[in-house]
């Protein structure tokens, strides 16, 4: 039955989604969204989240009122949200700009800045159960989780469709805060009827309503230029896919995505290197396929050439909206010129179905710092560039290096990268410099000055920097050799494919290196005593733990789920491209699938008695194996069949955790648990368990494992914790 | 239980585990602190065994009660037993302060000598670049941090002894030797060797620094060195202290003891934007200049490209430069270049006296020369510097 109190579960649900895309997106615009970073962000969350609902079980007194207890802390969630996106703003104060900020202050303070507000949004869950538990005990735990899907999946669709890019965070969050105040006096004012509440509460929402709209967009650009201090911060909008913002210093202005500069302009310097090494070495370049970052300049130096046809690939159309008003007269030409087709696609999604072969394919993408991007470094990836090039055609790339010593973490990282690339290219010349230009090819490149300046001075090219003098020196054949003996010595770093994404792990750990410190290693070491002083603890308390089955189930389960959900999503990047629209489309299936899972299973409950309860429960942790084993056989036959076989995995997976919460419910509550003692628990364990799932995931399990290993690892997870439960004396 | 505890107690509790936690991480990241200024004697040599077959004694450093103390740099570690100085490669070993990296090189490259950069001294000719690991300071902008802010252990160096390095440079048909890319401060005594037996064979040696050095091991340096060129980071001490990990009143000393050995020294000054760019401060820096080292020493003004920590900061603007540049010649400053500005004309020499255009460079290419001996071709004008 639909009352005012699912109402209220919904915007619950959608309260959590869209608080967490906002939060994300604010801290990842201060700590630049590397994959350590979103691993310890979601770690961060679900961990505070579990915390906040556990600790609010030892709270006394909510259970006599719980719907005030409920609209109080809804309540307090309208001064929250708003706060914790203006404390994440002021985070970035602490730092000089323009530095990047090391691991421990990042983790501390990812920890630091969510811990309130997610301690309060967990403790809403276990209240919301204690609400729902006055119409139908056993019933309120799968009431809850299941409107609270049903919210989560309404706040993406709409965050996602409506909202962003329309208005600033700071009004979205002030508007969802609003929202609290709203329910919170819809459950609490008196007055029996919803009507009489409704017409106390509609006229004060319109009220805050129009007050955000007026003033928070000013807030937002206010505490926007606080964040972007010494700069001066000329434009800023919100795209679908991150934070962008224009700002200057100077003649200079650089565009930002999520707080990390993507590029400066007006800079020549930048882009000659990346365009005329490729164009020059071919003898007659027509056909040129751009990705990544060029309307700031790099389509400008393609076009000194002779070309006939720039395809020019570019995910977001925001970017060029935001920039294409600011830059100087030379590249404003370049980007309406009739030569340059724009096209809003992504990479490999463009790559499968290019419509011609290429003289070049000139990349110029952001470092490989997450697994998202690493797909664009990966053999199947050049295996699809082989593919569109012509005879002679030439892929030229640079990866951040070093120019007068090649670490071995430096080594690690570039290496990976070249012997990838040879594996797919016959022919591969590296340039040397701070930054390796990789060029590759199906047909000898000669690297020959004579060669070189001739075609430079036939095509009339006239540069600042990339000129024939400056060609004996970047040629250096002894600065080649070194590179070449380093990029081959290095047998020990391995090749870089979808499957088992590694480049991005030896960047990040090539980032990690920029912080070391005596004093990191001691944190570390601290960091390992916290996590051994956690074992004992756990194991001091094995009895307990047993005991309480139906939480180590939820763990479990939780920790597969996201596992796997992580994984899926990953693989389908990989296979699919990155389309916006096919994403919220697996972010959705997992969802539905958790409310069908948890809408049939409180109903289920009540069809059977408790030992077959349990042994479902046990089933489920099995089939979560099973569905981990069996994935890798479906994925690997999956280039041939549709993509819809992802959302239905998807569903599946969120059907099983969905399905497992409300039964797991039903057999804590049989101990004797009041519902607010056993939601909170269970709720507890579910979310820490995706908390390590989602932590381990992307900074260890991937890189280490391969996705294919992940797989089966969760499996092996699943398995022996199912082993302990069917194996381990007492009562679930 | 629930029943039993009352909301003030629950608070209560909730409070103490908030004190607790924090009264623990606040202990743990002192303890940490403390333990990494001071750790236990042989801690870190644990940890990083040092390859103790290429292990040499160090100059500069006395006993001091329970340890050594290196008098190197002004940073005069007291280091116990087992214990490294700042900058990582010096190190007490048995009561003895040694070095970690003499006649270990991690990298040997022949560079053109406008790369270091240095513009008075055979302009186009190739220098023989060698470094260690280490440094004394930590900028947040260093373009070798992977050397300069390595362990020996870290990055492991090819052995090339003083004679090696002689020879190879000799081979190569380089006329110099420079101690660039780390900080050859750091590895003092293999660079005093290696200069010294260089000169003996007729080689000329540049050293290319942060200045971070006490006065007494620089002038016995700087006799067997033909140019020094010290980075002079920024004019404020705010700057040194919290982006370069120094202080800014011992590099003007270094500046100064040069002078009075009159070694051919020049100076470069990386302006980072938002963080050393006031003019004021450039101001300040090039009257110094002036007045305490003469009109005739050359400035360079660099420009930041993004690095190592900084990485997220765009480049220095051209207009800043030129207006530092400006300033420079306003201040009377005779030679003042801009770096890491290919096609710039500030990248050329002009004759103080003419103002003709004496050396035209591009980038690391020389593409004119109008220098007689050691004077202008066109007035005549005596142009400081080692010509061709």
């Amino acid at each position: 039955m639909v009352n005012i109190h699912s109402v209220a579960f919904l915007f619950y649900g959608f309260l959590c989604l869209v608080s967490q895309l906002l939060l994300f997106r604010e801290l990842a615009i201060v700590f630049y969204g590397n994959e350590l970073f979103l691993g310890f962000a979601l770690a961060a969350w679900f961990f505070w989240i579990g915390a906040g609902s556990l600790l609010i079980r030892h709270y006394p007194g909510t259970e006599k009122a719980p719907v005030s207890s409920f609209a109080l802390g809804l309540g307090i969630m309208f001064f929250l949200l708003p706060l914790t996106v203006l404390a994440i703003r002021f985070l970035k104060t602490l730092f000089p700009f323009g530095e990047l900020i090391g691991v421990l202050p990042m983790t501390l303070l990812t920890f630091l800045a969510l811990s309130v507000y997610c301690l309060f949004l967990g403790a809403l869950f276990p209240l919301g159960c204690s609400v729902a538990a006055e119409e139908k005990k056993s019933l309120a735990l799968g009431k809850v989780y299941f409107w609270e899907s049903i919210g989560s999946i309404l706040g993406g669709i709409i965050f996602t469709y409506l909202l962003i890019g329309h208005l600033p965070v700071l009004s979205l969050a002030l508007m969802l805060s609003a929202g609290c105040l709203c329910f919170s006096f819809l459950l609490c004012l008196p007055g029996k009827r919803l009507a009489v509440r409704l017409g106390w509460v509609i006229p004060v929402f319109l009220v805050f309503f129009l007050v955000i709209l007026k003033w928070s967009p000013g807030l937002d650009r206010w505490s926007r230029e606080k964040q972007w201090h010494g700069y001066h911060l000329v434009a800023q909008t919100e795209s679908r896919y991150s934070h962008l913002a224009l700002a200057r210093v100077g003649s200079i202005k650089s565009f930002f995505e999520n707080g990390l500069i993507s590029a400066h302009f007006p800079d020549p310097v930048l882009y000659e290197e990346l365009a005329h090494w490729p164009l020059l070495l071919h003898h007659q370049p027509r056909y040129v396929l751009v990705m990544g970052q060029a309307a700031t300049g790099l389509l400008a130096e393609i076009m000194k050439h002779q070309i006939e046809r720039i395809d020019y690939l570019e995910l977001d159309p925001g970017i060029i909206r935001l920039i294409s008003g600011h830059l100087d007269p030379n590249n404003a030409a370049a980007l309406i010129d009739p030569r340059v087709r724009i096209h809003h696609i992504d990479g490999r999604v463009w790559l499968k179905s290019a419509p011609q072969s290429y003289d070049a394919v000139i990349l110029n993408l952001p470092e490989p710092a997450n697994a998202s991007i690493n797909r664009l470094y990966t053999q199947e990836f050049y295996h699809q560039v082989y593919n569109v090039l012509a005879p002679h055609g030439i892929l030229a790339f640079t990866v951040p290096s070093a120019e007068n010593y090649i670490s071995p973490e430096v080594q690690f990282f570039n290496s990976s990268i070249y012997r990838t690339l040879a594996q797919i290219f016959r022919h591969v010349e590296i340039i040397p410099g701070d930054n390796l230009l990789f060029l590759a090819s199906l047909s000898p490149l000669e690297l020959d000055e004579r060669i070189l300046t001739r075609h430079y001075y036939d095509r009339r090219i006239s540069n600042q920097y990339v000129i024939p003098v400056y060609f004996p020196h970047k040629l250096s054949l002894e600065r080649r050799a070194y590179v070449r003996n380093k990029m081959e010595e290095a047998s020990g770093s391995r090749l870089n494919t979808d499957f088992a994404p590694v480049s991005y792990y030896y960047h990040g750990k090539l980032w990690l290196i920029k912080f070391a410190s005596p004093l990191y290693f001691l944190s570390g070491m601290i960091f390992l005593g916290l996590i051994g002083w956690l074992l004992r603890t756990v194991w001091r308390n094995r009895s307990g733990l047993i005991k309480n089955k139906s939480g180590l189930m939820l763990f479990l389960l939780g920790f597969g789920g996201t596992l796997i959900e992580v994984i899926l999503i990953l693989a389908f990047q990989s296979l699919h491209g990155y389309v916006y629209w096919r994403l919220g489309i697996l972010f959705a299936a997992f969802m539905i699938g958790l409310a069908l899972g948890s809408g049939i299973g409180r109903r289920a409950g009540a069809f059977f008695s408790y030992p077959t309860q349990s042994g479902i429960l046990v089933g489920l942790i099995g089939g979560m194996a099973v569905l981990a084993l069996v994935l890798p056989l479906f994925l690997r036959s999956v280039s041939t069949t549709s993509f819809m076989i992802f959302p239905f995995i998807l569903i599946l997976t969120g059907f099983i955790l969905g399905f497992a919460f409300p039964l797991a419910g039903g057999l804590s509550l049989a101990t004797g648990r009041t519902v607010k003692q056993a939601s909170s628990g269970l709720y507890a364990a579910d979310l820490w368990g995706a908390s390590l799932g989602a932590g381990l995931a992307g900074c260890f399990l991937i890189p280490f494992l391969g996705l294919w290993g992940s797989l089966i690892f969760t499996a092996g997870v699943e398995m022996v914790g199912m082993i302990i439960l069917v194996f381990t004396p007492g009562e679930v | 239980m629930e029943n039993k505890t009352s909301r003030r107690e629950f608070l209560i509790q909730i409070g103490k585990l908030g004190l607790v936690a924090g009264a623990t991480s606040f202990f743990a990241l002192g303890a940490a602190t403390v333990v990494s200024l001071f750790p236990p004697p042989r801690t870190l040599r644990r940890f990083f065994p040092a390859k103790e077959a290429h292990i040499r004694q160090a100059r500069w450093w006395r006993t001091v009660c329970a340890g050594v103390q290196c008098t190197l740099c002004p940073f005069y570690c007291f280091l116990p037993e087992g214990m490294r100085g700042i900058c990582r490669v010096r190190m007490n070993m048995g009561g003895q302060l040694v070095t970690l990296v003499y006649g270990q090189p991690v990298t040997a490259h022949i560079d053109p000598i406008e790369k270091k950069p240095v513009y008075h001294m055979l302009p186009g000719s190739e220098v023989f670049s060698i470094s260690t690991v280490g440094c004394n300071l930590r900028c947040h902008f260093c373009q070798n941090w992977e050397i300069s802010q390595a362990y020996p252990e870290q990055a492991k160096g090819t052995l090339l002894g003083p004679q090696e390095v002689v020879a190879e440079t000799i081979r190569s048909g380089c006329k110099s030797i420079a101690y660039t890319y780390g900080e050859p401060i750091v590895f003092y005594e293999y660079v005093l060797d290696t200069a010294k037996l260089a000169k003996t064979k007729g080689l000329r040696n540049v050293l290319v620094s942060g200045g971070y050095i006490n006065p007494e091991p620089l002038r016995e340096l700087v006799q067997f060195f033909d140019v020094i060129k010290i980075d002079l980071k920024g004019f404020n001490e705010k700057f040194y202290r919290q982006v370069v990990g120094g202080e800014l009143r011992f590099v003007l000393n270094t500046l100064l003891e040069l002078k009075k050995t009159g070694v051919l020294t020049e100076v470069v000054n990386l302006v980072v934007p938002t963080l050393n760019d006031n003019m004021n401060e450039i101001k300040q820096m090039c009257e110094w200049i002036y007045t305490n080292l003469g009109p005739d020493t050359p400035l360079f003004f660099a420009r930041f490209i993004p690095q190592y920590r900084l990485a997220n900061l765009p480049p220095t603007p051209v207009e800043t430069l030129e207006e530092a540049r400006e300033t420079a010649l306003k201040t009377g400053l005779h030679y003042v270049y801009l770096g890491n500005m290919p096609g710039h004309p500030g990248e050329n020499t002009y004759c103080p006296q003419c103002k003709r255009l004496i050396i035209q460079r591009r980038g690391y290419a020389v593409l004119g020369y109008h220098l007689r001996g050691t004077q202008c071709a066109f007035c005549g004008e005596h142009i400081p510097g080692i010509w061709i």
